[in-house]
């Protein structure tokens, strides 16, 4: 079944059909959710929103991206999580449910790099996450849609109910902070990820005149 | 001065790095960027760095998925609409003799002076299932024509208030006994299967006939009827026909001969918890398998060995997932003597020593669930007492 064909059977309540979106597009969602929301429990009720507020509004898709008319309803989703979570911060009780030890048999994220490889980008992953929680919603929002998960300007100025323009000068900020934050952390960063040529990170964080010790 | 012209441009082309890096700028802008590219140093390192950072970001790993986040494929069946597996257990019965016997119980039934005590059960519809199911249970599988079935099974959802009086009729002695009968055999589910005792296995105390008895539904009634009516019951107390005429059509006689032939009917128990853990093992100390939401079915396929756990298969995205439910989550109107006894493999054994504070076995839904009562509130006492013959005739 193709995903035109999921759709369709999924506006007639075939849940299973829809079940195929959700298999589709999960890891992305939850990705997402969990990157602009900053913690699993919040990411996790963010996606089964997210995804029931799909499956009881699927009839109102009339074609085009299905990723982008779901991306605008999680993004939505991640918005009321943020709310609700400065409303009134509790602890999740998927914190209970799901034992980070021992994630349900599948789950795990197939990767084919080294375990080094591996490691050193689950690092890289931790001060990214860091990163971007140090940015204000909007522009952490749009940082992710757009340098993580790849969507076009269209597609994030949709789902954030805005404009292409907003989308690029919220990115171009992000960007910068995020830039500088990285290079704050550049001796800390996995020695793959980091970036070589010192002499212009040093002009970056404009240090041109510094007096290099060792050249 | 010419180094103030160099920094309000190292500025400008600051500002249009990012559009530059993705290639969305206008040719104009495009190429002043790239003309002062060639004297800014600074702004070289910057596009640099900026492409570094953007890189990063595109490799960003992707968080482990937590659990999936499908949505529950069984729907809440309607309220007043026969359930599944009554189709289910439907199958393989001469659906006419069925319909037929179902019909000559509702006519008989609603002939009793009585019958205005449909008005005491405000419950009706699950309150008859269970009733509708003894009668019919002990059915195994086998093709049926899908038309049959559904009209059987609609025919059985129309006896759903009619059948309710066999709850509670128990006015004239003489045919209240075959009519008090499956009252024994089966109170209503909602009402005994919630018990908040784990080790309390969820059945009636009067215990339903076991589900491997292969008997029809005449001569499932028969032995309750000799047994409760020593007086009343016929010589042959093994036969239907010899205690309830009514029922002793030729139909019915065939089906018996015919469904004595099929084998262990399964056993499915429906979840009444909001949600519910399945574990790996019979115990709250084995870890987690997945999370059933109220009114998936199951397939019971053992009890353990201090009772208290079931067993079971669901399927769910297509993989038959086996583990162990509390049992007293589970609602079952189903005969539970033939469930077998199973003793988890060794090697699955517990993940650690029982923790002094374990996690519950229901879990908070993060689903917002409309129009449902929580599960706290629908918990019953534990011995709800079934009415009993000789308990309340009105009047």
């Amino acid at each position: 079944m193709n995903e035109p064909q999921m759709i369709a059977e999924a506006q007639r309540g075939d849940v299973s059909a829809f079940n195929q979106l959700v298999r589709a597009y999960q890891s992305l969602v939850y990705h997402t959710a969990y990157r602009v929301l900053g913690d699993g429990d919040a990411a996790s009720d963010a996606t089964q929103d997210a995804f029931i507020s799909a499956y009881k509004n699927i009839k109102s898709f009339r074609g085009g991206s299905f990723k982008a008319w779901l991306l605008r309803i999680v993004t939505n989703a991640c918005y009321d999580q943020l709310r609700a979570k400065q409303r009134k911060p509790t602890a999740s009780l998927d914190a209970l449910l799901v034992d980070p030890d021992n994630p349900a048999p599948g789950l795990g994220e197939a990767h084919e790099e080294s375990p080094h490889a591996y490691a050193e980008r689950q690092e890289l992953g931790e001060w990214i996450h860091q990163g971007l929680q140090a940015l204000p919603y909007d522009q952490r929002i749009t940082l992710v849609l757009s340098d993580v998960d790849g969507f076009a300007y269209e597609e994030i100025a949709l789902a954030t109910n805005t404009n292409v323009g907003t989308v690029k000068s919220r990115l171009s900020r992000a960007r910068a902070q995020m830039r500088e934050f990285l290079l704050q952390q550049r001796e800390l960063l996995p020695d793959a990820y980091r970036l070589k040529n010192r002499k212009q990170e040093q002009q970056t964080l404009g240090m041109e005149n510094v007096q290099e010790s060792n050249s | 001065m010419f180094k103030n012209q160099i920094h309000d441009m190292d500025a400008w082309v600051e500002e249009r790095l990012s559009d530059y890096l993705d290639g969305t700028l206008s040719p104009q802008d495009r190429a002043k960027v790239e003309a002062h590219l060639q004297i800014s140093e600074r702004e070289r390192a910057s596009l640099e760095s900026l492409r570094w950072t953007v890189n990063l970001l595109k490799q960003t790993p992707a968080p482990t998925l937590p659990r999936q986040f499908t949505l529950p494929v069984t729907q809440r069946a309607p309220a007043r609409s026969a359930p599944s597996w009554m189709v289910w257990s439907l199958r393989g019965i001469a659906v006419a003799a069925t319909a037929a016997f179902v019909i000559l119980l509702v006519g008989t039934l609603i002939r009793q002076p009585s019958s205005g005590n449909i008005a005491m059960t405000s419950g009706a519809a699950p309150a008859a299932a269970p009733s509708v199911m003894i009668a019919l249970a002990p059915t195994a599988t086998a093709p049926v024509e899908p038309a049959a079935a559904e009209s059987a099974s609609s025919a059985a959802a129309d006896t759903d208030l009619a059948a309710t009086p066999i709850m509670i009729t128990v006015e004239p002695p003489a045919t209240a006994a075959a009519i008090v009968a499956p009252t024994q055999a089966a109170p209503p589910a909602a009402k005994t299967q919630p018990s908040p005792q784990p080790t309390q296995v969820t059945r009636p105390t009067q215990a339903p006939p076991p589900a491997q008895n292969a008997n029809p539904s005449p001569t499932v009634i028969a032995p309750k009827v000799a047994e409760m009516q020593p007086t009343n019951a016929s010589a042959s107390a093994s036969s239907a026909a010899g205690s309830a005429p009514e029922f002793a059509t030729p139909e019915a006689t065939d089906t018996t001969a015919q469904q004595r032939s099929f084998g262990t009917p399964t056993i499915e128990g429906v979840v009444l918890a909001e949600r519910l853990r399945v574990r790996a093992g019979p115990g709250a100390h084995y870890p987690t398998l997945g999370i059933l939401q109220r009114n998936d079915r199951v397939t019971l396929v053992g009890t353990s060995a201090p009772p208290g756990w079931f067993a079971i298969q669901y399927l769910r995205a297509d993989t038959l997932i086996e583990g162990w439910v509390a049992a007293r989550l589970i609602g079952t109107t189903d005969a539970l003597d033939s469930l077998p006894v199973i003793t988890p493999p060794v090697n699955e054994t517990p993940e650690s020593a029982p923790p002094t504070l374990q996690a519950p076995e229901t879990v908070e839904p993060t689903v917002p669930v409309e129009n449902e009562t929580p599960f706290a509130d629908v918990t019953p006492t534990p011995n709800e007492t079934p009415v009993t013959p000789t308990a309340t005739p009105e009047g």
